[in-house]
């Protein structure tokens, strides 16, 4: 999924599952802000670092869940990135994409936590790790629900959804690109997409308000 | 669009809105939180539409993002502590002495200098980022060290000469010292001391050397031009030659005792007086703004501290960059 999304410098990655890292298109000057801040993190200052990590969490946030999940280990293997890259912080060279670079650390810890989990559960055992697979957003959707009544629910909403609605509803909300860019990507007019998401959010509240009354109804019982 | 008659998905479809919840953006963010707390009747819209952005867009909200960056700093401050006993241990000879020298201030605590050790050329670095920084050098003289701005110590200091190299900007208060002589190296210009309190500003984002004497005596040489200054008096360089010039001596010395003072302050001083004193490059936007008179007295105060001051009583928009400032309405 989202193929289109991919970088076409540099990353120049054999494998296919390396997904899309979308660097904020709102800030043009991110490259250059980026090596700035990873200069300063060499030099011993703690702030570049943190500057890179607020400014890549989202995304390396989204491929991970959409790879494990596991909110837990996504956060986790988050975290310990960018431990790691302190440490190292003197051998480090300026990397010529930081977040393709980043993003290839934070894909390799993540193999390394899965392939823990696999050893411990049997249905993996004697397997060879495999790269992880990308899920689809909806499955992403559903799977995030840590409720199992919330999940069914979710999964029932978004099978009443068409699949354009579904698609406008990742492009503008997961991909958070804009009603302009999504027109001229999906050639529907901007009026049109508009429409189409405001008939789709609206059964989403529906199943929503249907939510808050089941967990009151919970809580009453 | 009446924002009063918006139900949840009509939130939801609404960009500023969105940005809003994603923390994209700064006016977004004041506008609706703003917006929200004078309209509280609408909350449970605007919290339902909330967390369905972050839902449909597979995000953490604020505050769990801010428990994953906590937990981060925690262990990265571990790290530095540690760090720091290992490295204890490593014979530093000469740097070290003045090292111990320079532990004074708190803010060593948290920035440890940086020693390269290449053969010829070992330097310890300073660097003052986002708050000054008092250094104390092995021969007893002082250094404040303005912000974004870089010291470097040769390990050879006070040995048969003093000598530092300078980006940005610092105060230097010299102890007299005839068989040693005191020089600073800033851009093309070098400052040879006597025993003083002067001056020297040489940021990368103005292209010339400001050189500014308090006390005592200084000799300025630039590519080719050499001048001694008189107390008060200020050069600075030109194509490889020196202008003289004077400086505001109450400025300076408000600049040392740490007083950021803002008297009736139009938009074109504020950003003067911000590119001064914190070694910024200020823009502004070029528009018509309503006339500014800010007055404001800031001691010892950071420079997000003073935006968010001024910010909150002008209006005026100011987004920080690197080491750019960028002031809008």
């Amino acid at each position: 999924m989202a193929a289109h999304n991919l970088f076409p410098v540099a990353l120049s990655s054999p494998h296919k599952n390396i997904a899309p890292l979308p660097v904020p298109d709102s800030k043009p000057a991110a490259g250059e802000a980026l090596a700035v801040f990873w200069t300063e993190f060499q030099q011993h200052n703690e702030h570049g670092l943190y500057k890179i990590y607020h400014e890549l969490y989202d995304n390396l946030y989204h491929y991970g869940i959409s790879v494990v999940l596991d909110q837990q280990m996504v956060k986790e293997a988050i975290n310990d990135v960018f431990v790691e890259l302190w440490k190292k912080r003197e051998q480090l060279i300026v990397p010529d994409h930081i977040p393709n670079y980043i993003f290839i650390c934070f894909k390799r810890r993540l193999s390394k936590l899965l392939g823990k989990e696999h050893k411990r559960s049997a249905k993996y055992a004697g397997q060879l790790f495999q790269e992880p697979e990308e899920q689809s957003y909806e499955a992403v959707l559903i799977g995030m629900e840590a409720d199992t009544q919330l999940r069914h629910k979710m999964e029932k909403v978004l099978a009443q959804l068409t699949a354009r609605q579904k698609e406008f509803i990742r492009l503008r909300f997961y991909e958070n690109m804009s009603m302009e860019e999504i027109s001229l990507k999906t050639s529907a007019s901007v009026r049109t997409i508009y429409n189409t998401l405001h008939t789709a959010m609206v059964q989403l509240r529906r199943i929503l308000s249907f939510f808050s009354l089941t967990l009151l109804w919970y809580l009453v019982k | 669009m009446n924002l009063q008659a918006f139900m949840a998905e009509d939130f939801m479809l609404n960009e500023s809105f969105v940005r809003y919840c994603l923390q994209s953006n700064d006016e977004d963010v004041a506008f609706w939180n703003d917006w929200i707390a004078r309209n509280p009747h609408k909350r449970p819209e605007t919290e339902k539409a909330r967390e369905w952005v972050l839902r449909l867009g597979v995000r953490l909200n604020a505050s769990e993002k801010q428990e994953e960056f906590s937990k981060l700093r925690a262990m990265i401050e571990t790290d530095r502590v540690q760090g720091k006993r290992r490295k204890s241990y490593l014979p530093y000879v000469a740097a070290a002495a003045m090292f111990a020298g320079a532990v004074v201030g708190a803010w060593l605590w948290k920035k440890q200098p940086r020693t390269e050790h290449s053969a010829a050329m070992a330097y310890t670095t300073y660097h003052a980022d986002s708050a000054r920084k008092q250094v104390i050098l092995a021969d007893g003289s002082t250094v404040i060290l303005n912000c974004n701005s870089t010291l470097k110590v040769p390990a050879s200091f006070n040995q048969q000469e003093r000598h530092l190299i300078l980006q940005g900007e610092a105060l230097y208060d010299v102890q007299k010292d005839d068989k040693r002589p005191f020089t600073v190296t800033a851009g093309q210009a070098t400052v040879q001391v006597l025993g003083t309190v002067f001056k020297v500003r040489a940021y990368l984002f103005e292209n010339n050397v400001q050189v500014s004497l308090l006390s005592g005596k200084v000799n300025v040489a630039a590519d080719n031009a050499a001048t001694a200054l008189l107390p008060g008096q200020m050069v600075k360089t030109s194509r490889g030659g020196l202008i003289a010039g004077t400086f505001d001596a109450a400025r300076e010395s408000d600049w040392r005792s740490g007083r950021l003072l803002f008297k009736d302050a139009s938009l074109q001083e504020i950003a003067n007086l911000l590119e001064y004193w914190y070694g910024v490059k200020v823009h502004v936007a070029p528009r018509n703004y309503q006339a500014i008179h800010f007055n404001g007295q800031f001691m010892n105060k950071s420079l997000s501290e003073v935006i968010a001051s001024i910010t909150y009583i002008t209006n005026l928009k100011i987004n920080i960059s690197g080491n750019e400032l960028f002031i809008n309405q």
